[in-house]
């Protein structure tokens, strides 16, 4: 029997140390776990510490949680035990953001005037940018014939998921839709806001498929930019984008109602107009479009210093000093010097 | 029943590898369950012909539109 007497991270747990705590996250498995400074400090020149070492720096009361951490460390498979020998057979993960598209995600919203036809967006701002995710907003009522031609030119074309925010307008009645849902297999979610009731009216399949309804109501895009830990999003991609760039705005295009192409739909800034302008080539290389990709998590004010940085989505549209482009979000009621959430959103519209 | 198509597929691949690609014997097979008794349509994806069993998800929220906490209060 060897002497396992090392702990080590596994390659995919990562720990972001922040002002007042750390925490480790598992990017394979999307969780987890606060742990003191003092703790995250045992790891801060390699990924492994020797427990022999533990006893020579705390005092008894300060070894006993250690232990205790240790033990919900390895509980929750964050860490495991190895001998001196056993240590170089575990790299670390390759850090490097890389992704095979110049665009990845894109917002596009419509409204009863929007002069534009999916399949014109998905030829010119879509294909020769291999964006092939996107969310699809409507804050007033539409009528079906048009979710149905957006439906059938999604599904025969690249695209690989579609997300739906729209209003709801079934009246209780969601039969229908969940079988539209259900036949059309690329759509991840759809969200129906302003209806009467908050509820899960179907359940996900394989990560797609989930149909829900909010009372929310959602008027514009003003509502966006929400910082709550249900939007924290612990993924290998996630986690790595964010260490070098925008966790929100890096390779995203949106569309906005009167066709204006913009970073975001929330921002005012307008790069041009789908009905005049052909290819995105020109305005991704645009400074003042592809400024905010590289505003990572680590630039911006107080977020720095913020344990959730790495697995936050940030927000540029809606800031604390909005002349800063440096500045907080504004919707995040966290303080990362005394850990606490100061208020959350639902309370802050209130 | 599950086990039974594994192990039904695993036999089809051992038999036909010369048929299949060179990778084929490594496959994971998994049974996914549907509702109905129906196949399921292929997921399509315009070029190249290609097809898919099911779709593949974003890795991160698109926009923060809606307050997902009041979802799972209910
Ligand atoms: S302080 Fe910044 S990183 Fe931390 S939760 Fe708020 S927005 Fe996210």
């Amino acid at each position: 029997m060897k002497n396992r007497n090392y702990i080590h991270l596994f390659a995919n747990c990562l720990i972001t140390k922040g002002i007042s705590r750390s925490v480790i996250c598992d990017l394979q498995r999307s969780k987890y776990v606060l742990i003191p400074n003092s703790f995250a400090d045992l790891f801060s020149k390699q990924r492994y510490y020797n427990l022999k070492e533990a006893p020579r720096i705390f005092d008894q009361e300060n070894l006993s949680i250690f232990h205790e951490y240790v033990a919900v460390l390895k509980d929750h498979n964050f860490i495991f035990s190895c001998s001196k020998k056993e240590l170089k057979r575990f790299p670390q993960l390759q850090l490097k953001f890389e992704y095979p598209a110049k665009i990845t995600n894109a917002i596009i919203d419509f409204d009863k005037n929007s002069n534009t036809t999916i399949k014109d967006i998905i030829q010119y701002f879509l294909i020769p940018y291999n964006c092939r995710h996107i969310q699809i907003r409507c804050f007033e009522d539409m009528d079906s014939i048009f979710f149905d031609t957006l439906i059938t030119e999604i599904n025969h074309c690249f695209i690989k998921s579609v997300e739906f925010i729209i209003k709801d307008s079934f009246e209780q009645d969601y039969t229908q839709i969940m079988k539209w849902v259900e036949n059309n297999r690329k759509i991840k979610s759809l969200v129906l806001h302003s209806s009467q009731e908050n509820k899960v009216i179907q359940k996900e399949n394989y990560g797609f498929g989930i149909v829900v309804t909010t009372r929310q109501k959602i008027t514009s895009e003003s509502h966006c930019g929400i910082i709550h830990p249900d939007y924290f999003n612990i993924t290998i991609e996630s986690y790595t984008e964010s260490l070098c760039y925008n966790s929100c705005l890096n390779r995203k295009i949106s569309i906005d109602k009167s066709g204006n192409i913009k970073n975001c739909p929330s921002m005012k800034q307008s790069f041009g107009n789908i009905k005049s302008i052909k290819t995105l080539d020109s305005i991704i290389e645009n400074p003042d479009f592809n400024k905010y990709w590289t505003i990572s998590k680590d630039k911006i004010e107080t977020c720095m210093y913020c344990e959730f940085r790495y697995i936050c989505i940030d927000c540029r549209a809606y800031l604390e000093t909005p002349e800063n482009i440096y500045s907080k979000p504004q919707k995040c009621g966290y303080d990362p010097f005394t850990n606490k959430w100061k208020w959350d959103y639902e309370s802050f519209t209130k | 029943m599950e086990k039974k198509i594994k192990i039904y597929i695993q036999h089809y691949i051992n038999d036909n590898l010369k048929d299949l690609p060179f990778i084929a014997r490594f496959w994971d097979i998994e049974v996914i369950p549907t509702k109905s008794s129906n196949p399921i349509n292929p997921i399509t994806y315009g070029h190249f012909k290609t097809e898919g069993a099911y779709a593949i998800p974003f890795y991160k929220p698109i926009s923060k539109i809606v307050i997902l906490s009041i979802l799972n209060e209910e």
